[in-house]
C-alpha cells in the first residue's frame, strides 16, 4: 500500500477530476489514520490471500445475449436540451488537446 | 552498426453489427451527429449493457480466423478514465478473460512466410468521435458503444513491410469474414504501432516509441520506416530514445511528437459488475464457427487448383466481392476458368468503370450468375467467337437476358457440324476454281479468301477454325 | 378515518368498494407531502399523478396497486421528472426514461406522488446529507432518519403514502426502517431489475421498499421481481406467489442470531423486546439457537463494505461530469480537464469527494491487491460463512443496530478506528447478496426500532412466513407516527 500523504490524497482527487480544499484535505488526510486502520481488519484476516476475490454474490451464469435488433434513438433536441453547452447538435467542450 | 526493429501492432476493429456493443443503438457510419444514441450511449444515469449477440458471434469467427483459444465464459471488465470522449467515465473492455488469446497469421514477405504470433482479441466499446475546431471540440456520440475487438499482436514484426502485410491480412480477414468494413480511411480499422529497435543480438528490447493516426495501409510501412531511420540516427550518434507518443504526418511522409510517455496511465480495472458472466453454448459457438465466409487463405487455395496462377489469384482476392462472385460463378460449372478469368477481369470490369451513376458493382449487373456461366461456356464451346460474344454481352448489359436466348434470337449459334460446313466448302470450292489456283500455286493469301467466302456463304456461322481445317484437307 | 394510514390491501379493498376514489387519494396524498416536516422530498409530480387518478374510475378486486399513491426515492430514473439523487451535481437532469419498477408501478396504476430525499447520491446512512439538507425523524425532529433512503422512510412512517421505493446497497432501506418502524425489504440480489436504479454499487445494489405489513411487502415482491431483458443481472428464476406464503404452514422453522451482535446492543429496551420475541418464537414451535460469526470477519464487515462500495462509486459516478446533463461547468475553462473539475468539484460534497478519494486510492495499481481486491477476498469469506449458516439455520434475526435513531448532530459519516459491526451486520445481506427484511419491533420513548430477518438466496416466501408471524406476536402492522401500538 502507498503510503499516506497530502500529496497522494490530491493525486486521487486529481485522478477523480476534481479539486478539494485545504480543509478537506486535512480532514481526509486525519480521517485515512482511521482508515487504514479498518482496511486492516481485512488484510489481518488468516489466509485471506488464499481467497478468490469475489464479485457476484449470485453464483448465476447465463447464456443469454441480446438480438442485434437496432431500436429507435432519442430524439436528438431531447438528448441535447439538458447539456450544458452546445453548438448546433454537437456537445461543445473548450479545445482537447492531445 | 546496424538495428534490429521489434514492432507490436494493436487494431481496434469496428464490428458491422446493426445495433451497438451494449445498446440498442443503431450503429451506421456517416449519421448525422448525434442521431444514433439512446441513453446508454450519453451514460445516462440507470442505463446498464446488455451485450450484442451478432457481435459475439462476429469476435468469434475472427478470433477463430486468428487461430485462437477461445474463451466461452465471457466476462467483461471496467477501464476507468476521465476522457471528453468517453461518455461514462469508463469503458466496458475485457482486460483479464479476452474472448480470444494465443493465435497467430502468416504473412508472405519476400516469398518467405512469417508467422506472427498475436496474443489477444477482446471486445469493447468505441468511444464518442471528437472533431477538434481552432477555438472548441465538438463530440458526436454516434459512434459511442460501436462494437470494437481489439487485436494485439507479440512484437514479432521486424519491418515496415511486415507491418504493413500483417495489416493487409487483417483487413482481408476482417472483410473476408463480413464482420467489419475494415476501412482505414473511416476509422473502422484504426492501428496503433509500436516500436524499439536494440543491436542484433541483444536479448534486451530498447525504449519503444508508439506511432497512432496511421489511417492507410500505406502510411503504417512509411510511418515505420521513418521511425526506424530516426530511432537509428538517435542510437548511432549516441542519443537516447525517449518512451513517448508520435502520431504519423502524412504529408511530410514523418511522425512527430504528441506526448513524452511519463508514467503508464492507471486504469484502476475491475470488473464489470452489471454483467455477469456469460457461458455461450457450444451451439452457439459452433454456429459462429460453421457460418465464417471462406478466408483470403483458403480462396487462394482453391483458385489456384482450379487453374489461376498465383498473380491472377491475388488480383482477384483484393476484392472480397470478386472473388466471391467469381468463386460463385465457377462453382456453377464453368468450363475455362481462365475464359471466366478474362471476362470478368477486362470486359465486365470495363463495364462497370464506365458506370457514372450509382455503384460499381457487380450486384448492379443485370443478368445472373447463371447467365455468366452460361455464356462463358459458348464461347469455351466454341458456339460463339469473341466478335459475337461481344455482342451477345452488350446485350445482357442492358436487357439482363439470357445468352442462350440471345444467340438463338440473332442466329449467331455457329455450326460446328462438320457435315454442314463440309457441303458449304464444296460449294465454294466448286465456285473459286481460280483461287485453289493461285493457293496451290504458293499464294497463302488465296486461302483467306476461301475461307472468308465459306463464313460468308454461311452467314457467319461457320465455326472459321473447322471450315479451314476442311479446306486444307480438300485442298490437299 | 384517515384513508392514506390504511396498508396497499386495505386502501385497495376501499377503492373496489368505491369508498373513495383515486383522485381523492391522490388529493390527500399531496395535502399530506406538501406539510410534511421532514424536508423529505424533491421534485413532486402532482399535476400528472391527478390526471392518472382522475382516469380511474374503477377498481378490480384483482388490481391491488391500481389508484394507490407511492413515493419514490430521487435516485430512479423518471421520465420528465427531474432526478437529482439529492446531488447537486445533478440539479437539472430530467430523465428520458422510468426505471424498471417504476415502469412496472405505473403499469399496475400505482400513482407517484413525488421524489424523495437521500443521502447525496445514496452514499451514506444517516440522511443527513442531501443537497437539501437533513431529512428528520418523523417520531423526533432532532434525530436522524437513517438513510440513505430517509426521505421514503420519513413518507411511509408518517403516513404520507402506504408504500415507497428506496434501494439498499449497505442497508439504505432497513436500517432507515428500523428507526421508523416500518417494513423494509431488499431481495435476493438480482431478483429484481436494477435498470433505471442510479448505480452506487452495482454488485451490492438493491431495489428495496417500504411499506406498513408483510403483506403489502410480499405483494410489492411479487409485482417488482423477475427477470429484465434491460438488465442483465436480473435472475431468470421463477417469480412465486409471495403471498401465499404469508398462510403456509412451513417445515422451515430454525432461526439463528448471532450472540457478538446482540452483546454489543446498547439500548437494552432493544434486547429485552428481541429477547422476548424470541422466547413467542420458541413457544410457536421455532428452534432459536446461536451461531458463533467468527469475530475477524465480523471485525472486517464495515471495511470490506466500504472499500467496495467506495471503489465501485469512483466509476458508477465517473459520468457525471457536466458533459451531457446535470450541473454547468465554467464556461469560461481553457481546457476539458478544468471545464470537468469546475462541474465536480462544485457538484460534490466533502463527504462524496471523501469516499471517492477512498476507492480511488483502493483501486490503484500500487494498492488494488492489498485493498480493493482483499475486500473482495473478504467478502467472499462472509458469504461462504452465510453458507455455513445456512446449513444450520433457515432464519438469520437479529435487531438492526445498538440503539435508536441518534441525534442529528451525534450523526457521522467518518470512519471510526474501532470495529464497529453492530450497526453494519445488516450489510452482511448485501455482501452475500441475500434477501432481508426489517420489520418493526416496539419502541423506546416513542422511537421505533425494528428487528430483521434474512434468508437464503431466494428464500423471500420463507421471510415472508417468518414475518408475518412475528407481526402476528408484535402487533405493529400499519404503524405510523399517527396510530401505532407498542410493540413488545
Amino acid at each position: 500500500m502507498i503510503k499516506i500523504t497530502k500529496e497522494v490524497i490530491e493525486e486521487c482527487a486529481n485522478n477523480m477530476m476534481f479539486k478539494i480544499t485545504d480543509e478537506e484535505l486535512e480532514n481526509t488526510l486525519e480521517e485515512f489514520d482511521s482508515i487504514v486502520k479498518q482496511m486492516s481488519f481485512i488484510s489481518s484476516i488468516k489466509d485471506i490471500e488464499k481467497q478468490e476475490p469475489m464479485t457476484f454474490p449470485i453464483n448465476e451464469i447465463h447464456s443469454y445475449l441480446r438480438e442485434d435488433v437496432p431500436s429507435e434513438t432519442i430524439d436528438v433536441e431531447t438528448e441535447l436540451k439538458m447539456v450544458p453547452s452546445r453548438l448546433g447538435n454537437q456537445v461543445k467542450l473548450p479545445k482537447v488537446v492531445g | 552498426m546496424n538495428f534490429e526493429p521489434t514492432i507490436g501492432i494493436e487494431i481496434h476493429i469496428e464490428l458491422k453489427t446493426k445495433s451497438k456493443m451494449f445498446s440498442s443503438a443503431p450503429c451506421q457510419f456517416g449519421k448525422s451527429p448525434n442521431s444514433e444514441t439512446v441513453q446508454y450511449d450519453l451514460g445516462c444515469p440507470g442505463t446498464m449493457p446488455v451485450v450484442n449477440m451478432q457481435a459475439v458471434s462476429y469476435a468469434i469467427k475472427l478470433a477463430t480466423a486468428l487461430h485462437m483459444k477461445i474463451d466461452t465464459l465471457v466476462q467483461f471488465d471496467r477501464k476507468n478514465y476521465f476522457y471528453p470522449d468517453l461518455p461514462k467515465g469508463y469503458q466496458i473492455t475485457q482486460q483479464e478473460h479476452p474472448i480470444g488469446s494465443e493465435g497467430y497469421i502468416d504473412i508472405e514477405v519476400n516469398n518467405q512466410i512469417k508467422r506472427i504470433r498475436i496474443q489477444r482479441a477482446h471486445m469493447e466499446e468505441d468511444t464518442a468521435k471528437q472533431l477538434h475546431l481552432a477555438d472548441m471540440s465538438l463530440i458526436d456520440y454516434n459512434r459511442a458503444g460501436t462494437p470494437l475487438v481489439e487485436v494485439v499482436t507479440y512484437p514479432d514484426i521486424s519491418s515496415g513491410e511486415e507491418a504493413m502485410k500483417y495489416v493487409e491480412a487483417i483487413r482481408e480477414i476482417v472483410t473476408y469474414l463480413g464482420v467489419s468494413d475494415g476501412k482505414m480511411e473511416e476509422g473502422s480499422l484504426r492501428c496503433d504501432v509500436n516500436i524499439s529497435l536494440r543491436p542484433y543480438g541483444s536479448k534486451q528490447f530498447g525504449t519503444k516509441c508508439e506511432i497512432k493516426n496511421l489511417n492507410s495501409i500505406a502510411n503504417v510501412k512509411s510511418a515505420l520506416d521513418y521511425e526506424i531511420k530516426r530511432q537509428s540516427e538517435i542510437l548511432l550518434s549516441g542519443g537516447q530514445v525517449r518512451q513517448e507518443t508520435r502520431r504519423y504526418d502524412e504529408s511530410k511522409k514523418q511522425t512527430s511528437l504528441m506526448r513524452v510517455k511519463t508514467n503508464a496511465i492507471d486504469y484502476k480495472y475491475f470488473r464489470e459488475p452489471n454483467i455477469v458472466p456469460i457461458q455461450l453454448s457450444e451451439e452457439f459457438v459452433n454456429n459462429s464457427i460453421n457460418s465464417m465466409h471462406k478466408l483470403p487463405s483458403q480462396y487462394k487455395k482453391e483458385l489456384l487448383e482450379k487453374g489461376l496462377d498465383s498473380k491472377q489469384a491475388d488480383i482477384l482476392l483484393a476484392s472480397k466481392e470478386l472473388v466471391d462472385y467469381f468463386d460463385d460463378v465457377s462453382s456453377l460449372g464453368v468450363k475455362d476458368i481462365k475464359v471466366l478469368y478474362n471476362y470478368l477481369m477486362v470486359d465486365i470490369l470495363a463495364y462497370l468503370n464506365k458506370q457514372l451513376i450509382g455503384e460499381q458493382s457487380v450486384s448492379t449487373l443485370k443478368f445472373s450468375r447463371v447467365d455468366l456461366k452460361d455464356f462463358i461456356n459458348l464461347i469455351c464451346e466454341g458456339k460463339i467467337n469473341s466478335k459475337q460474344a461481344k455482342q451477345v454481352l452488350e446485350i445482357m448489359y442492358k436487357e439482363g437476358k439470357s445468352p442462350l436466348d440471345i444467340v438463338k434470337q440473332l442466329g449467331l449459334e455457329q455450326v460446328s457440324d462438320v457435315s454442314q460446313i463440309e457441303k458449304i466448302v464444296d460449294e465454294v470450292l466448286a465456285n473459286n476454281q481460280q483461287s485453289i489456283s493461285d493457293y496451290k500455286a504458293g499464294h497463302d493469301r488465296a486461302l483467306g479468301y476461301i475461307v472468308g467466302q465459306v463464313m460468308k456463304a454461311s452467314k457467319g456461322k461457320a465455326n472459321p477454325s473447322i471450315a479451314k481445317e476442311l479446306i486444307l484437307k480438300k485442298l490437299g | 378515518m384517515n384513508y392514506l394510514n390504511l396498508t396497499i390491501k386495505e386502501m385497495h379493498q376501499a377503492l373496489v368498494d368505491k369508498k373513495i376514489s383515486a383522485s381523492q387519494l391522490v388529493e390527500l396524498a399531496i395535502e399530506k407531502v406538501q406539510s410534511n416536516p421532514c424536508n423529505a422530498y424533491e421534485a413532486t409530480n402532482f399535476e400528472q399523478a391527478r390526471k392518472q387518478a382522475s382516469l380511474i374510475t374503477e377498481v378490480k378486486q384483482d388490481e391491488l396497486f391500481k389508484g394507490i399513491p407511492y413515493v419514490c426515492k430521487d435516485n430512479f430514473s423518471t421520465k420528465d421528472i427531474e432526478t437529482t439523487a439529492s446531488s447537486k451535481v445533478l440539479e437539472g437532469y430530467i430523465p428520458t426514461f422510468d426505471a424498471q419498477v417504476v415502469s412496472l408501478l405505473n403499469n399496475a396504476g400505482a400513482i407517484l406522488i413525488a421524489k424523495t430525499s437521500l443521502d447525496e447520491l445514496a452514499m451514506g446512512g444517516t440522511g443527513t446529507t442531501s443537497h437539501k439538507g437533513v431529512t428528520t425523524n418523523p417520531y423526533d425532529h432532532t434525530r436522524i432518519a437513517g438513510g440513505s433512503s430517509c426521505g421514503s422512510l420519513a413518507s411511509v412512517a408518517s403516513g404520507d403514502v402506504p408504500f415507497a421505493l428506496g434501494s439498499d446497497t449497505g442497508d439504505s432501506v432497513r436500517k432507515p426502517a428500523s428507526h421508523g418502524g416500518v417494513y423494509g425489504m431488499k431481495p435476493t440480489w438480482g431478483r429484481i431489475s436494477r435498470f433505471g436504479l442510479f448505480p452506487f454499487a452495482p454488485s451490492l445494489d438493491a431495489v428495496g421498499y417500504f411499506a406498513r405489513s408483510t403483506y403489502d411487502i410480499a405483494a410489492l415482491t411479487n409485482l417488482l421481481s423477475g427477470y429484465d431483458s434491460k438488465d442483465m443481472s436480473s435472475s431468470t428464476k421463477e417469480v412465486e406467489d409471495y403471498t401465499s406464503y404469508l398462510t403456509k404452514d412451513i417445515k422451515a422453522k430454525r432461526i439463528g442470531y448471532i450472540p457478538a451482535i446482540i452483546k454489543a446492543i446498547t439500548n437494552n429496551k432493544i434486547v429485552e423486546s428481541f429477547n422476548k420475541l424470541i422466547e413467542k418464537l420458541k413457544q410457536e414451535g421455532y428452534q432459536v439457537d446461536t451461531y458463533e460469526f467468527p469475530q475477524d470477519l465480523l471485525d472486517a464487515l464495515y471495511p470490506t463494505y466500504m472499500v467496495i462500495s467506495c471503489s465501485e462509486a469512483t466509476s458508477n459516478d465517473a459520468n457525471l461530469d457536466g458533459v451531457k446533463f446535470g450541473i454547468k461547468p465554467d464556461g469560461s475553462a481553457k481546457t476539458w480537464e478544468e471545464y470537468m473539475i469546475s462541474a465536480r468539484t462544485r457538484g460534490f460534497s466533502s463527504l462524496i469527494k471523501r469516499r471517492f478519494i477512498i476507492g480511488s486510492f483502493s483501486l490503484l495499481a500500487e494498492n488494488q491487491d492489498e485493498l480493493f481486491r482483499n475486500a473482495q477476498r473478504a467478502r467472499r469469506l462472509i458469504a461462504n460463512q452465510m453458507k455455513d449458516f445456512f446449513t444450520k439455520f433457515d432464519y438469520l434475526l437479529l435487531p438492526c443496530g445498538r440503539d435508536v435513531a441518534c441525534k442529528i448532530e451525534e450523526a457521522s459519516d467518518k470512519w471510526s478506528s474501532k470495529p464497529n459491526f453492530v450497526d453494519n451486520h445488516l450489510g452482511i445481506a448485501n455482501l452475500a447478496g441475500l434477501p432481508s427484511l426489517t420489520l418493526p419491533l416496539g419502541y423506546d420513548s416513542n422511537l421505533p426500532y425494528g428487528v430483521n430477518i434474512t434468508a437464503n438466496h431466494f428464500q423471500e416466501g420463507l421471510i415472508f412466513n417468518l414475518g408475518q408471524h412475528i407481526e402476528d406476536i408484535v402487533g405493529l402492522a400499519n404503524s405510523t407516527i399517527e396510530s401505532h401500538k407498542e410493540g413488545i
